[in-house]
Parts: structure tokens; sequence; C-alpha cells
């Protein structure tokens, strides 16, 4: 193999992008209503959101989860879903990523119904469909020896990119055990191709309940946060010259959450997703790469000069991520100018 | 060197129209009595008050003045000292506040040195609060084609196309070849050849001739039938929007200005209100550019089209996913709009606007990718969500 890295965040980056179109596909097929063309009524999705466990939890009584997923169908029957698109190599550390989706195997509380309970939870493992056959053999052999238990319904759904003639699609299979819907449970049997055409788009979400790769959602800062910070006036008399921007952490963690996530029908339940702590990062980063300044003595202030880096921002981050120095040319603005922008910002 | 705009008497009475009907009028009898005079006439889109934009100009490079103002028509006298020439250039402008929302006209009889140095580029640097249009060779076909209907017993004759095309060599260093061809072909003939070589048009130069086979002597839809012998007139049209004639204004201004203004403000119409905002809860809405063909079935084509994102100006690109799909975010830093791009069909390819985008922004990022990988049509994205 080549030791690459920048070809390995590449690949970080297509896994975590992976993930997320797994998550929607599924709840796409799950919801979406082809007659009316419309989701079921009273359907939802929910990316990361914290559910009570019952004292009969057998793993973690009386607590708070966070699964990946939530699929409400209706009133009456969810899903609850962890999605891992690879495991270690190392089979120890299954365990406890296994303990992790059995503890959804209870009766909780946080549904979108009147009491927050639902009748029938089924439970998924979301994973890529080269590390199927690993998982169902794990899951055989923990569960003859009595290590891995479901009471309700467990499944194993594979998913996987794939390329079929015109369209791309997200394939997925139901690789182990059953779900309630009979039905559903079929379609997944034979395996279901989602054409991402149609849907995936229209998505919004470039975040799930994980960290992702930092160039990433420096990226995506850069590219689709930090604009919205400069007014249309300053931005078109710099012309893609440095423009010096005022940045909040609180803000721009803000803007992420409510612009670049599944963020209908939120309540305090909902995991805040991308955290505080990715987002400083983040912008800790692009201090010590010399993109910007902290502003202060405040921690979570700062000034970013956002410019036109002429290349794309995502391979500069990577590179400069990897190279821990700063690899794009800066392009300052004439002294006089560039006082006057700091004086607009009361220095 | 100072190049002084004369205001010659003989246009005074063009520039001073009270409104469109008599602007028509002195425009016919300027090109009647003037046979050295042409007009052109740039068709913009822009959400603000041209008039206020102007009158507010705050770049010390150029000088504008209001002249006249009624409530049809502006009259701007406009100045710009380029000091690395050291050359001053000036001229006149009258704009016309078009029927259509968003849509102005721009009409000058300067030459193109003012066109070309001044007046575009006074609108660039409005980017992205005026737009300057731009069709595909589809639309120009069109409009060409009704001109063709209005005309009783005459025909459009091309004396000049100016095109390109995509250079698709794996070797080639070149991605666009021009060719400038002064030929003497009928509409559909030139269009044929154009849609078989797959090239694209900047620029149609015609004359209307009278169609010899005919007897019928009659002209109901062009005045001074005499001045069509020959290629005394001239007219051409561009892709940007510009169109220019030495005859026939009136006629031209109702059968291909008004047709360029049409599709300017549905162009607009379509580009405009897509970023996403907390109204919509954020919602989508995605434009589809639909090709001819299935042109992403060789995904050599997605290497092209990174090329081409690659290369337009004040932007940059970041590419999530090449190959077999395509999935980018662009952003464009002369008004900070951003746009996703993604190919998961063979045969399109999906804009999804940003928290920031304009009519300007987006109609840059279609055009440069109608010129540097190929034309499409751009259509609403109906897809699968509430």
């Amino acid at each position: 193999m080549i030791d690459n890295p920048q070809v390995d965040m590449k690949n970080k980056i297509d896994d975590y992008n992976e993930t997320i179109f797994a998550i929607l596909s599924f709840s796409h097929l799950l919801r979406w209503d082809n007659s009316s063309k419309k989701f079921l009524p009273d359907s939802f999705l929910f990316i990361g959101r914290k559910m009570d466990t019952s004292g009969e939890n057998r793993i973690n009584p009386n607590n708070t989860v966070t699964p990946d997923l939530i699929v409400q169908l209706n009133k009456k029957n969810g899903i609850v879903g962890e999605v891992k698109i690879g495991f270690s190599v190392n089979r120890d550390f299954w365990k406890s990523d296994f303990d992790q989706i059995q503890k959804y195997d209870d009766k909780m509380k946080g549904w979108i119904t009147s009491d927050e309970f639902i009748d029938t939870t089924d439970i998924v493992l979301l994973t890529h469909i080269t590390k199927k056959i690993p998982c169902i053999d794990y899951i055989k052999e923990k569960t003859l020896k009595n290590e891995i238990k479901f009471d309700r319904k467990f499944a194993v759904i594979a998913f996987s990119k794939d390329v079929r003639g015109s369209d791309v699609f997200l394939y997925l299979e139901k690789a182990y055990g059953d779900i309630s819907d009979l039905e559903m449970n079929e379609v997944l049997r034979k395996g279901q191709n989602m054409p991402l055409s149609r849907f995936i788009s229209t998505y919004r979400v470039k975040f799930y309940d994980s960290e992702p790769p930092l160039p990433y959602l420096m990226s995506i800062i850069w590219q689709d946060i930090l604009p919205q910070l400069a007014s249309e006036d300053d931005l078109m008399e710099r012309k893609g010259r440095m423009i010096h921007l005022d940045v909040n952490i609180g803000k721009i963690t803000g803007l992420l959450q409510e612009q670049f996530t599944y963020k209908i029908n939120h309540d305090e339940r909902q995991q805040q997703i991308p955290k505080t702590a990715w987002v400083r990062t983040a912008l800790d980063l692009f201090v010590q790469l010399g993109y910007g300044e902290k502003k202060g003595k405040s921690n979570d202030d700062y000034i970013i000069n956002w410019q036109n880096l002429n290349k794309s921002p995502l391979d500069i981050f990577i590179k400069e991520f990897i190279s821990g120095k700063r690899l794009s040319k800066r392009k300052e603005l004439p002294e006089r100018t560039k006082k006057m922008r700091l004086d607009d910002f009361g220095f | 060197m100072a190049n002084k705009s004369k205001f010659d008497e003989s246009v005074y009475w063009f520039f001073h129209s009270d409104n469109l009907r008599s602007l028509l009028i002195n425009a016919d009898n300027l090109l009647d009595s003037q046979h050295k005079i042409q007009f052109s006439v740039q068709v913009i889109t822009s959400k603000f008050d041209i008039g206020d934009l102007f009158n507010l100009n705050k770049n010390p490079e150029y000088k504008i003045v209001e002249r006249k103002k009624s409530k049809e028509l502006l009259f701007f006298t406009i100045e710009r000292k380029i000091k690395r020439q050291n050359i001053t250039i000036n001229g006149n402008v009258l704009i016309i506040k078009y029927s259509l929302p968003n849509v102005y006209l721009i009409i000058t009889h300067e030459p193109s040195q003012f066109i070309q140095k001044v007046l575009f580029k006074l609108l660039d640097n409005y980017y992205p609060k005026i737009s300057r249009m731009s069709m595909d060779s589809k639309s120009i076909h069109d409009i060409l084609r009704k001109l063709q209907n209005s005309l009783e017993n005459k025909n459009i004759r091309i004396i000049k196309v100016i095109k390109k095309g995509w250079v698709k060599s794996e070797f080639a260093k070149k991605k666009m070849e021009s060719d400038i061809n002064w030929t003497d072909k009928s509409l559909d003939e030139v269009f044929q050849s154009i849609r078989e070589s797959q090239e694209w048009i900047k620029s149609i130069d015609f004359a209307i001739t009278r169609d010899k086979t005919s007897n019928n002597k009659s002209n109901q839809s062009l005045e001074n039938q005499d001045t069509f012998f020959g290629y005394i007139d001239n007219y051409r049209i561009s892709r940007d929007g510009l169109f220019k004639c030495n005859h026939n204004f009136s006629h031209m201004f109702k059968n291909v200005i008004e047709e360029i203004a049409k599709r300017a403000s549905f162009n607009f119409e379509l580009y405009d209100n897509r970023n996403r905002n907390k109204l919509d809860r954020y919602n989508p809405k995605p434009l589809q550019i639909i090709f001819d063909y299935d042109i992403f079935r060789d995904k050599i084509e997605n290497r092209r089209l990174i090329n081409v994102l690659n290369k337009i100006s004040y932007s940059s690109c970041s590419v999530y996913h090449g190959n077999p799909y395509f999935q980018a975010s662009y952003v464009d830093y002369r008004d900070g709009s951003s746009y996703d791009i993604w190919v998961l069909s063979d045969e399109r390819m999906t804009i999804v606007p940003q928290m920031r985008s304009t009519p300007a922004s987006l109609n840059r990022l279609c055009e440069s990718i109608f010129i540097g990988f190929r034309e499409g049509i751009v259509k609403n994205f109906e897809g699968e969500y509430d």
C-alpha cells in the first residue's frame, strides 16, 4: 500500500460523506412515500438524538444514550440506528461498538409522541458492504456465547456506493436479522439501490454525530460560512482580495448547526452538531496556519483573513493540515487599506 | 490622449427622447439620415434602480453625470480615466427601464472602444448588483428564426460568425479553439453546422437581403426596403446580450432586442431567490443543467468539468469526489455566493445554491460551464423532497 497522507485524508472525507449518504438514503427509503410524493405523515428523521434508557436497560439503565440515527416511521413504530462505516482491525475493540448498539434494545423515551414512547422499536447497524461478513461472523459468534443479545428486532444493513448505467446509487442491503415492517424487510433483503440524483442534493446535511476530518470542516467554514460574515458591498469592493472578518466561535458553530445539519423538528433532545469543540479546533488551525489571529484576550473571538485562495480550499487545507504550515499565497492589502479595515473592527 | 465624445447635433434628439416610442422614431430617423451611425444595445438585469446605482457611483475612475431622466428613460454621460494608458474616454448612453421587471436596456451610438473599455468595465464593477445576461447558441438561433419569420420576402444572410469549440484531445494544452468565419450563408445552414461540430456561438453578424426569387415587392414589416439591397445593413447579436445595428432600429427592437430582454428576464427569474434562507427552513432550491446526451458516461468528462470550474476567475472549487460521481463545493469570491455541484447521472448536473446566491453569480457559473464544458438547458430541479 502507498503511504500517501493526502490520499488517506481524501479517503477519510469520502468515508464521512458516504456515511451521510447512507444515513439519508436509509431514512429516505423508509420515509418517502412515492404515491403522495411526500414524507410519510408523522415520520421524523433525527441524526444524533438524546434518548432516555429505562431501568430495565441491560447495559446502561436510567441514563441517556445518543444513537446516530432515529427514524420515527409513525406514532407507533421507529428505528434506532448506529452507523459504522468501518471497524477496528483488532476485534477486541468491537465489544464497545456492540455494547453501544445493545443499549438501544430498550423501551427508550424521546420519541415524538404525547408521552415520548412508541410501541415498537427496531435496531439497525448500518455498515459498509465490505464489513458485512466480518460483522455478521462476529454477531453470530457472540450471540452463540450469549455475549450479544437483542430482545427487539435487530438487523445489519450493509451499504455501498454503486454506479449502474447512468445513475449513481447508494445500495442498501439487509445482511443480517430482520426489521418489523415485513414489506420493507423484503425490500432490504433483496437489496435496494437508492438513486442519489433524486434526493441527496436536497438534503443540506454535511455533518453527522461524529467528528469530521478537520480539512473538511475548514473548507465548509471557508466556503459556506465565512462569506456570510461579509457584506455584499465589501465583497464587491475587495474583488477576492483579503478581507478581515470578525469571527465568533458561537456564531460560526450556530450557523453550521442551523444550516448544514438535518435540523427539522428539532427540540432540546437534539444533539448539537458540529460541536463547538470541533469548530474551535478548526479556527485554531486557521490561526496556526496564518489565516487569522485571536482577537484580544477572548478565547472565542478571532479575526480571519478571508481571501481568494485561487486553488481548491479543500486541497490546500489538506496539505497544510498534514504539513502543519501555510502553503497558500497571501495577498495582503495595501497598508493604508488594511489599516482602514482594522479600524472597522474598533482597533 | 483624450477621446472626446462630441455631442453631435444629429444625435441630440435621440438622446433627448421623452419615451420609448419617441426613442424608436428618433433612432430610425437617425439611421436613415446618418449612415455611419451604429447603435449598440446591451441588455442587463438588476434588482436595483440603475439610475440610483450610477448616481451613487463611488469609483473615482468613473465620472457619471445624469443628463436627463424620465419615467422610461435615463440619459447619462460616462467618463473613465484610464491612468495606466493615460487616456480618458467618455460617451453617452440612454437606459431604458424595460417593461419586464429587473431588465434594463442600455443604448449608445458610441464606438466599440467606449463600449469595451468604459461601459462594460463599469457594469463589471457593479457585479453582482448588475449582471450582463448570457444566451446560449440555441437562444440566438431561436431569436434569429423569429426575426426571419417577421421578414416577408427577405432573408437573413449570415456574414460573420465567431464561434468556439471545446478541445477534447487528451494531449491538448488548450481547452478551447476559436474560429472566425467570414461567410454568406443562410441562418439554418450556419446553425446546423455549429450543432454538428459541437461549437458555440460568441457572436453572429448578419444582413437582411431581398429574396430574389420573389416577385412580391411589397414590404410590410420593414421600412425603406431599398436599403436592404446588398449588405449595407449590418447587425450583430452576441451571446452576452449585446446587439448592434445600423438600420431598422424599431423593427430590430421589436423582433430581436425585446426577445433578448424576455430571455434575460426569464433567466433572472430562474436564478433569483435561490439562496437557502431561514424563512424556507434553509431548504435548498437546486437547479439542473441538462445536456443533450449522456456526456458524463465518459468519466474523463468529470476531469474536464473540474478544469473548467477551476478556471473561473475570482472563484475556487473544492472537489470532494471526482469519479465515478462528482461532488464539489464552489465559492464566488466576488459576492460570497457558494454552491454545491453534483453529477449523479450521465446527462445532467445539479447546482445547489447555499446561503448566499445571486442571479449574477449563478449566471456567471452556468455561462462558464456552457462555454468551457458544454451548453445545456438550465431548469429548476424537481426532486424527492417536501
